[in-house]
């Protein structure tokens, strides 16, 4: 194998290709990246077994003498080529499992792994790809895998359930406290489909989805998901099991409705939630609407004291008043996935799911279960 | 390595056929437990089983040896083979949960996921419950196999749950005569081919000087229990560094149940199982001192002590006590007693 190419190119793809690098893997092949040299074109996988990136180079700068694939130590590599001048880095192969790398006057001698350690990566793709806008992909990663369970118990709520309906899409994360759910219109009547994707690998992608692209492809099979954003393949494995049943969860009526600005309820629950520092999920505040329809948002700690806060809601309609306790790390969290100026706040009851929706952010739903206090 | 299942036949032919048979009939079993004495290549066939289940071109029932799956199983690095082997003698929880964590996703390479664990005995109650956990609902295409040298160990939920597959000893003569050859001395010999049926591991051990000391220091134990005034305790403390190296304290505990079991042997006058040949006359002198039940008494209290040693107990008080019960037994038997047989 022999080729040469301009450093800054291969070291821009190598940086996107290292987020799927595996640290501390027990399998050192995984270590690796792998780099596979065509006529014209330079194509370089990693893994870390949950999600692998496949990047396709095909630059004026590539110049190809000898094909072949190679099996790389990653970090080092990345290091060396991150420290590089600019310019053209030549690459060879010699006996077989040593890699040379020239350019300018640094010269290295580089131990190969053996790539016939590698696995074989798929990389799935389907005729018909499900379009949508990176930034819209985006807003439903961050609106969705931090309700996602992050005890590992149920591994199946560690993932971010995606279903296509008809001509929605739909992500929903839960850790069974709390779910996250956005519905978004997708253009075609695709396939429908059920999967689970562990939510560490949508942050990963969330990550990488950071070039100038408009549009990001998703190829859905029962096995696997692969994103397709230019050059970039991302593929990640998926749960396997069934995602519980949600839709049964969130309430339909509301006898209370309380609209808020969003800035000043999530102040209000932040200083509120001050006084437990015990740790972020113990944080309990309790909301009451009273007789005379004020708000309060009060938070108790015998050994601190005790916060009292009143907020105005901007409307309200409301049968009865209603007493709820609630994590305040939940609320906020929820809070924050909000591009909404002002938010409503739907109860049932008060031992029944909450939901909070933006009045702008059409499709998101965010449900919180409350606290029993005595 | 085991290259096909025509190899297994020849030493354990139930276990390959059994094997061959589900797998050409496409009836696999999602847990098997492969139970069978050390060195009878447990572990060889269970990666020939995930080589044969992996391979993309199998010939009938046998691997090919030569596609991408088969190569990657002989280098361990197929990512859907897992072999479990952890170092030390507990498998922790932690251990099982990652691999649960694993199996819950859909495997990187399509096809079965198998996991091998080595030593399955060493699970404690929580990592063994773990694992009950999944074997309950195996996933797809997902199998294991628990190797065990002794599967009474291993949970009877775990057990009752998994197809047992019995490996048989080795013969030993062939061991024996091997040695032999390499002129191993005989009664040496034959207790290496008492403690493992494995060719290569008995030569290691027959050359290894730890283990002649060993044996040296067990035949010193009983002599010195034919005699009033020398107490082994001494020898014991002087062989402490001999105690450091698990593998050796093993073999220790295996001689001295080795030796007791000749005694007893020899009280039910079975001289044909004798094991240490060479030490027939004090094996008989020791024999006359106590009775049947005493010599069954001492070779359970043996045994008892060998299943503790796998949990961190103090092994000098330990063998301590094990040297002291033999003494009282053995030195201090107020008359030699005539056996009503």
């Amino acid at each position: 194998m022999n080729f040469s190419i301009q450093t800054e190119i291969l070291l821009n793809n190598l940086l996107i290709s290292q987020k799927a690098l595996s640290t501390k893997t027990p399998a050192p092949y995984l270590q690796g990246i792998k780099l596979e040299v065509f006529d014209n074109e330079l194509v370089l996988l990693t893994s870390n077994s949950d999600i692998s990136i496949k990047l396709s180079i095909k630059d004026e700068s590539l110049n190809v003498e000898t094909t072949g694939e190679i099996l790389i130590p990653g970090r080092v590599f990345v290091d060396f080529i991150r420290k590089l001048d600019k310019g053209i880095v030549e690459f060879s192969v010699v006996d077989n499992n040593v890699l040379k790398i020239h350019s300018h006057n640094t010269d290295l001698s580089l131990n190969l792994l053996n790539v016939e350690d590698y696995p074989e990566l798929s990389f799935h793709l389907n005729d018909l790809p499900i379009k949508l806008e990176s930034k819209i992909m985006r807003a439903v990663i961050r609106q969705t895998t931090f309700a996602a369970s992050s005890v590992e118990n149920r591994p199946i709520l560690t993932g971010v359930n995606i279903r296509v309906e008809d001509d929605k899409l739909i992500a929903i994360a839960t850790d069974s406290f709390r779910l996250s759910q956005k519905k978004i219109d997708i253009q075609k009547n695709y396939e429908n489909m059920n999967v689970v994707i562990p939510s560490k690998s949508l942050d990963e992608l969330s990550k990488v989805l950071e070039l100038d692209l408009d549009e990001i492809l998703i190829h859905l099979n029962s096995k696997s998901i692969v994103f397709e954003y230019g050059n970039i393949l991302f593929q990640s494995r998926l749960l396997e099991g069934n995602f519980p049943e949600t839709s049964r969860l969130i309430p339909v009526e509301f006898p209370i409705i309380l609209k808020f600005k969003l800035n000043d309820l999530a102040i209000a629950v932040e200083r509120a939630s001050l006084l437990s520092i015990k740790d972020n999920y113990n944080s309990i505040v309790k909301l009451s609407l009273k007789p005379n329809n004020e708000v309060e948002i009060t938070s108790n700690s015998p050994e601190i004291g005790k916060v009292v806060e009143e907020i105005d809601p901007v409307e309200k309609i409301a049968i009865t008043p209603i007493k709820i306790a609630f994590s305040s790390k939940y609320f906020l969290d929820a809070l924050k996935t909000f591009n909404s100026s002002e938010v409503y706040v739907k109860f049932t009851g008060e031992i029944r799911p909450f939901i909070i929706e933006g009045a702008d952010d059409p499709g998101l739903v965010q449900l919180i279960l409350p606290v029993r206090t005595e | 390595m085991f290259k096909n299942w025509d190899d297994v036949r020849k030493t354990q032919d139930g276990v390959a056929r059994i094997l061959t048979n589900s797998i050409a009939r496409n009836r696999v079993s999602h847990s098997y437990i492969f139970e069978g004495p050390k060195g009878t290549r447990k572990k060889g066939v269970a990666i020939l089983f995930a080589k044969t289940l992996l391979c993309t071109n199998p010939q009938d029932y046998n691997p090919c040896n030569a596609c991408h799956n088969c190569l990657r199983v002989e280098n361990n690095t197929h990512p859907n083979l897992f072999v479990i082997d952890p170092p030390g003698k507990v498998i922790k929880k932690e251990v099982i949960s990652n691999l649960i964590l694993e199996l819950s996703k859909a495997s990187l390479e399509p096809g079965p996921r198998i996991y091998i664990v080595i030593d399955a005995d060493r699970f404690n109650p929580s990592s063994a419950n773990t694992l009950l956990k999944t074997m309950e609902e195996p996933g797809q295409e997902v199998y294991q196999v628990l190797i065990t040298e002794n599967y009474n160990s291993l949970l009877s939920t775990i057990i009752s749950r998994a197809e047992i597959l019995h490996f048989l000893p080795i013969n030993r003569s062939i061991i024996k005569d091997y040695l032999v050859e390499l002129n191993v001395n005989e009664t040496f010999a034959n207790i290496i081919s008492q403690y493992t049926s494995d060719l290569p591991t008995a030569e290691k051990l027959a050359k290894n000087k730890e283990t002649e000391e060993i044996y040296l220091l067990v035949t010193e134990i009983f002599q010195n229990l034919t005699l009033k005034d020398q107490s082994s305790i001494i020898s014991l403390y002087q062989a402490d560094k001999l105690f450091t190296d698990n593998e050796n304290v093993d073999i220790f505990m295996n001689l001295l149940i080795y030796y007791q079991k000749d005694i007893l042997s020899y009280k039910l006058n079975n001289d044909n199982f004798i094991m240490f040949i060479d030490q027939k006359e004090t094996i008989a002198k020791l024999a006359k001192k106590i009775t049947k039940n005493q010599a069954q008494e001492y070779l359970e209290e043996m045994l008892d002590l060998s299943m503790k040693l796998k949990y961190n107990i103090n092994l000098q008080l330990a063998f301590n006590k094990l040297l002291m019960i033999l003494e009282r037994g053995y030195k201090y038997a107020t008359h030699s007693r005539s056996d009503t047989v």
